[in-house]
């Protein structure tokens, strides 16, 4: 393993864990290690040298082993300006899905001019992120949307690892919540993640400079959520044939998930249904197969009858 | 063999013999039932249920569940109905369900529980789909292992309790047809016993019923009452409400009926409950609240008419058109009845706890009614007949007079030869025996004959019993000849003493007769010679010797004419028997034939009146000089009687000397060596002499012999072997009856108490199991157990700890689980032989999530079994959970109506219907998505 073949490796909190240090030795045993573009950065409001209940030594024993030392690899967080631990992982984890999409993007950009506009928008977003930005919804969506969305395509047997083998859906566990999918390998088509950018690029406006955005991606994961008009938008895949159902095991994670009681009335319910197409196209649902599959999940009677759900697109949003 | 494989073979021969289904491997028929190997785990497709379950081994502790939980939930999903669905591959009797059901090998249960408490505590997958296991324990194979713990998500005893029709139910119910069938066969065991093989074969022809009857074509199929539309009002909280039922084009129909806490869903539930059955569990709660004054209790007025009514109104329903008068049950007996006969059609809300915390007598009355009344009534038949038996026996030995305390054989044969011996005339006269004891005396000649022959009658008389005891000894061997013989020789010494006796008598006779006619009126010469005798020392008065003379001389006379009168009267007195006797006895009939002809002398008789008038001529002459005789007879005994008293008390002897003499001649062998003058004087001795005088004169009458000794000794035994036989059997008959009751009263039991777990427990448990998500986290399995058979008591127990109520060993959600599956079972056995349809309230009230997924899986399970049956039925559901009653109405694609609060007084309460499934949306045949090709293309 080289860590350099991974764009980027983020371990544990304090990277205290045995195996993690063994992993590092391990690498470094071959010669691999720092040799190329290996880097190390602890982030950590504090340098722990020491492990007392254990004896081991392991920001020390790390940077040791990088050949560096705590000036060159320690960022201390929440302190002097500084920002929070969270605030620091979440901006760096925006920027590696901006950076994930963009790639994705690039990647379809042969022979299609549309996507390689998409890739520059998105390296334009990811640009407003040189340093972490907590207020900008970008995060949110990265952390609380993103996961979920992916896990959803994926249950959906919408996701094709190689072309035309879609992952069947009862390879991964991914009913658990905590359980996440990688945003993808180079070599991997990952239509989940590609039918996202217009509804990115779309929420950020032209130019991509909102910051702010009414949707709430956190109250509902998996969904976006207007809590002035009480709007619950759902994405859902629609690609390799809408006629078949989203499938119970993708969505009802997501239902359960909510807890309705807790987030005031809902007056409306719309799918958004996404396609990986650098334009978003709408589809129109005339047969109720999306809204179908939403209403017999849903928990209230109203929005049980698929004709009380909405089918949105993105010039509605 | 593959575990799978195995469990394959089990199934298979499960669904064959209790359903007669036969398990296909070929998906391209349209088998009912059909098993698919998919790689390492199979699918069984159970088309009556719309079952799809899959068979996953769980063989590695590394196993991941998820992996089949997932795909099962993927094939769930695919099964939901859908737009543009083929007709062919569209299934009409509702949504199939999935579920799961590991193979855990022994050694991998903990793992298997582990990693199944982990999927449920983590994923809400797991109330998607049935999720169950067989656990195989140390030394268990699949197959016991299953038997164990029983399959009940294929609802394989539901099934067969449905396909039981109306008339064959209560035998199905009651114990009486195992019973009936062990009777058949219940003389056999007495086989080594021929007499209680026929008693045992007779109560069994006496108690079953006779097999000609049981062919009679059965009475028609009553009529079920069906659940159309019903209209309520002012009733409870409702001013109005209508609510339709009627789907003529569904067989088995839900309606779930949703509405907030307060909408009237107990209100229309007990509607429904008082106009179908006329009762309901409040107003049984009502008649016997004690708080409440019984001639207030009117319930329609005081309970059902809404509170807020500011108009007078009585409460209406009106069921399928027909308005409900009088509805209410009118006793709290009758309410409670009511309930009873509701059972599985009406669940009212909470009345589910009730059932395991019913005390035993109670729920015995509940459950066994009809139970084992067979088993009863032949029990009780036999005790009867081993009752009668006994009176039987204290009857024939009052009759024989034998002492019920007798027990040896012999002894009672002894009482029984005696018995038939004594009421033979074999034994002396006492009359005989006196006489030749006291009597012989007075005839010296025959004297020591006499007490020869007296004491020959003794020893004759004492050797009966010599007699007897060999007797009894021959019938206690049941040798005839043995008991005849000592007989035949004891009535031989008989007849040869009662020809010794003959003889004496004969020789008395010749003695006494020639005297018999002096000794008449020798008494009262006595008399007044001893009188005379004993007054001798007294005064005399003067008298002259002539006329001493002349009243000696008349006294002679008067005694001589008294002689020849007493003669006289003797042949008169004999000539009017004779003629008295033909008058009744011969001439009545000689008279119809010879009116005329005298049937002695052959003379005719026409000219005097007949044969009949000349002989009643004849007596009334002898009569009249009878009377004539017998007044001159007083008369001269008067005269004599005066002129003794008078030559008495002239000092002289009313019997004259030569009259003395004579006297003393006659009298000879009377006193013998005694005087006569003492013997006279003394009135004591005087008596004496006479009563010798009289005796001698009463000669014995001597029976005749018996002609053949040896045959009257025959039959006499024979008659005592017959007795004793018919003892034997009496003696023997108690005991016997004692140990058929004995027998039968085991064997009933046996039936009895093994009937109950084989049918109804089963059903019940089955689906108390299949309404429990994870069954195998119950701290036991409930059994019934029942304690007696004459008024029993039937209790919930466990298997673990006997005698133990089920009750405290279960908590209120298993509790309610485990009414609710009771419910189920009565609607199964009962209640859907009287209506088509099923109300329940709010049943989901104390159930999580994944139980209420369960039952919502039960449901639609069996409303496919009626729709695959073509048995209409409907199933209403109160619920009061939004989200729950969705999902009801999802799983069994029923209607969907809520209740909302009145809006207004006077109007109808807000009712609406909604449309869950979209037009053009179907579901699909399990075959079609699951099989392989269907698979790849999802």
């Amino acid at each position: 393993m080289v860590f350099s073949d991974s764009p980027l490796t983020a371990v544990g909190w304090s990277a205290e864990e045995e195996y993690i240090h063994d992993e590092i030795a391990a690498v470094k045993q071959q010669g691999t290690l720092a040799t190329t573009n290996d880097c190390l950065s602890i982030i950590d409001p504090n340098w722990k040298p020491d492990n007392p209940p254990t004896g081991n030594t392991h920001h020390n024993k790390l940077a040791a082993a990088f050949g560096v030392n705590q000036a060159d690899c320690h960022f201390p967080t929440s302190c002097a300006g500084n920002p929070t631990t969270d605030q620091f992982f979440q901006w760096l984890q925006t920027r590696y899905g901006l950076e994930r999409l963009e790639q994705f993007a690039q990647a379809n950009s042969q022979g299609n001019a549309a996507w390689s506009t998409k890739a520059t928008e998105l390296s334009n977003i990811k640009d407003q992120f040189p340093e972490p930005m907590p207020t900008d919804w970008l995060n949110v969506f990265f952390d609380d949307f993103l996961a979920v969305w992916v896990r959803l395509c994926c249950n959906a047997g919408k996701v094709v690892y190689i072309k035309n083998v879609p992952i069947q859906p009862d390879i991964i566990a991914t009913h658990r919540r905590d359980d996440h999918i990688p945003w993808g390998y180079e070599n991997s088509i990952r239509e989940d993640l590609l039918a996202v950018i217009p509804l990115i690029l779309s929420l950020r406006g032209t130019p991509p400079a909102n910051t702010t955005t009414k949707w709430n991606f956190g109250e509902f994961p998996g969904a976006l959520w207007d809590e002035i008009s009480g709007h619950l938008v759902l994405p859902l895949p629609a690609w390799h044939g809408n006629n078949i159902p989203i499938e119970l095991a993708a969505i009802k994670p997501l239902i359960d998930g909510w807890n309705w009681s807790h987030k005031g009335m809902i007056y409306k319910v719309s799918i958004l249904p996404l396609l990986p197409q650098p334009n978003h196209t709408p589809v129109n649902d005339d047969n109720f197969i999306l809204r179908s599959s939403v209403a017999q999940l849903m928990k209230s009677s109203r929005f049980s009858i698929p004709n009380n759900i909405g089918i949105a697109s993105l010039a509605d949003m | 063999m593959s575990t799978l494989n195995q469990f394959k073979d089990y199934v298979a021969a499960q669904y064959k013999s209790m359903l007669d289904l036969d398990l296909f491997e070929d998906t391209s028929t349209n088998a009912p039932l059909v098993w698919l190997n998919d790689e390492n785990s199979a699918w069984l497709l159970d088309d009556e249920i719309g079952l799809a379950m899959r068979i996953v081994p769980f063989t590695d502790e590394q196993d991941d569940l998820n992996t089949a939980i997932q795909h099962a939930i993927r094939t769930a999903s695919h099964l939901q109905p859908r737009y543009a669905v083929d007709e062919n591959d569209a299934d009409n009797n509702g949504i199939w369900q999935v579920g799961i059901f590991w193979l855990v090998d022994s050694g991998l249960c903990k793992s298997w529980r582990k990693a199944i408490a982990g999927i449920r505590r983590e994923s809400g997958f797991s109330e998607e789909i049935g999720l169950d296991a067989v656990l195989v324990e140390e030394g268990e194979n699949i197959s016991d292992a299953c038997e164990r713990q029983g399959l009940p998500q294929l609802m394989l005893h539901a099934r067969k309790t449905f396909q039981i029709k109306w008339d064959a139910m209560p035998n199905w119910l009651s114990a009486n047809s195992k019973v009936a069938e062990m009777l058949k066969t219940f003389p056999n065991q007495f086989s080594s016993d021929i007499e209680a093989y026929k008693l045992a074969q007779e109560l069994v022809e006496d108690v079953l019923p006779d097999e000609a009857s049981d062919a009679a074509p059965p009475d028609a199929e009553p009529g079920k009452e069906p659940l159309k539309e019903i209209e309520i009002k002012n009733f409870r909280n409702i001013k109005y409400c209508k609510l339709a039922f009627w789907n003529p084009d569904k067989t088995a129909q839900a309606h779930v009926i949703f509405g907030p806490n307060g909408t009237g869903k107990t209100s229309i539930f007990e509607a429904l409950y008082l106009a179908s059955g006329g009762t309901s569990n409040t107003l049984f709660d009502y008649l016997d609240d004690l708080d409440i004054e019984a001639r207030k209790r009117d319930y329609a007025v005081t309970v059902l008419t809404p509170l807020s009514s500011d108009v007078p109104c009585k409460p209406e329903i009106i069921l399928n058109g027909s308005e409900k008068h009088g509805y209410q049950a009118a006793t709290k007996e009758d309410a409670k009845t009511g309930t009873f006969e509701m059972e599985g059609t009406f669940q009212a809300q909470e009345d589910t706890r009730n059932f395991l915390g019913e005390k035993g007598l109670s729920l015995a009355q509940r459950i066994l009614k009809n139970y084992s009344t067979l088993a009863d009534e032949v029990i009780k038949h036999a005790e009867a007949r081993a009752f009668a038996t006994k009176s039987e026996k204290s009857e024939w030995l009052k009759a024989h007079g034998l002492n019920a305390a007798i027990s040896v054989r012999e002894t009672r044969a002894k009482r029984l030869i005696e018995g038939e011996i004594r009421k033979e005339p074999w034994q002396p006269s006492q009359s005989l025996m006196d006489w030749l004891g006291k009597t012989s005396q007075f005839f010296p000649d025959i004297l020591n004959d006499a007490e020869r022959i007296s004491l020959r009658w003794k020893n004759w008389r004492e050797n009966e019993d010599d007699c007897i005891s060999r007797m009894a000894q021959g019938i206690s061997i049941g040798e005839i000849s043995v008991a005849r013989q000592p007989l035949a020789s004891w009535l031989s010494t008989r007849n040869k003493l009662l020809e010794d006796t003959r003889t004496l008598v004969n020789r008395a006779t010749s003695f006494i007769e020639p005297l018999r006619n002096k000794l008449q009126g020798v008494e009262s010469e006595l008399d007044a010679w001893g009188e005379w005798l004993a007054r001798q020392a007294t005064q005399l008065s003067d008298s002259t010797d002539t006329e001493q003379q002349q009243i000696i001389q008349q006294i002679e006379q008067t005694r001589q004419r008294l002689i020849e009168l007493r003669q006289l009267f003797a042949i008169e007195r004999k000539h009017s028997q004779h003629l008295e006797r033909l008058e009744k006895e011969f001439l009545p009939d000689w008279a119809k034939t010879k009116p005329d002809i005298c049937p002695t002398c052959g003379d005719d008789h026409h000219d005097r009146g007949g044969i009949a008038n000349v002989v009643e001529s004849l007596k009334a002459g002898v009569d009249n000089r009878l009377t004539s005789l017998e007044e001159e007879g007083k008369s001269l005994g008067a005269t004599l009687a005066e002129m003794e008293a008078k030559l008495a008390s002239f000092g002289v002897c009313p019997v004259s000397e030569k009259r003395q003499a004579e006297l003393r001649d006659l009298l000879g062998p009377f006193f013998r060596d005694a005087s006569l003058q003492s013997m006279l004087t003394d009135r004591v001795t005087r008596a004496s002499l006479k009563s010798g005088i009289q005796a001698a004169q009463r000669l014995p009458e001597v029976q005749e012999p018996i002609p053949e000794p040896d045959d009257i000794a025959m039959q006499l035994a024979e008659r005592c072997m017959a007795l004793d036989n018919e003892a034997e059997r009496l003696w023997a008959l108690p005991e016997r009856w004692a140990k058929i009751v004995k027998a039968l009263d085991g064997e009933c039991r046996r039936i009895v108490e093994k009937h109950l777990p084989e049918t109804l427990q089963k059903l019940w448990w089955e689906i108390a199991l299949a309404l429990t998500p994870a069954r195998w986290n119950l701290a036991a399995t409930a059994a019934f157990q029942m304690k007696g058979r004459t008024a029993p008591k039937l209790i919930i127990g466990i298997e673990e700890r006997n005698d133990t109520p089920a009750r405290y060993f279960f908590n209120q959600a298993e509790r309610h689980i485990m009414g609710l599956a009771w419910f189920f079972a009565r609607y199964l056995t009962h209640g859907r032989f009287h209506r088509e349809f099923m109300v329940l309230d709010d049943p989901a009230q104390e159930m999580d999530q994944t139980t209420f997924r369960s039952f919502a899986r039960f449901a639609q399970a069996l409303l496919r079994l009626h729709s695959k049956q073509k048995v209409p039925t409907q199933l209403v559901l109160f619920l009061h959970q939004e989200e729950r009653a969705l999902d009801m109405a999802r799983a069994t694609l029923g209607r969907f109506i809520m209740l909302s609060w009145q809006q207004k007084n006077d109007s109808m309460n807000d009712i609406r219907e909604m449309m869950l499934i979209t037009e053009g949306f179907k579901p699909q045949t399990a075959i079609h998505v699951i099989k392989p090709q269907a698979v790849t293309t999802l």
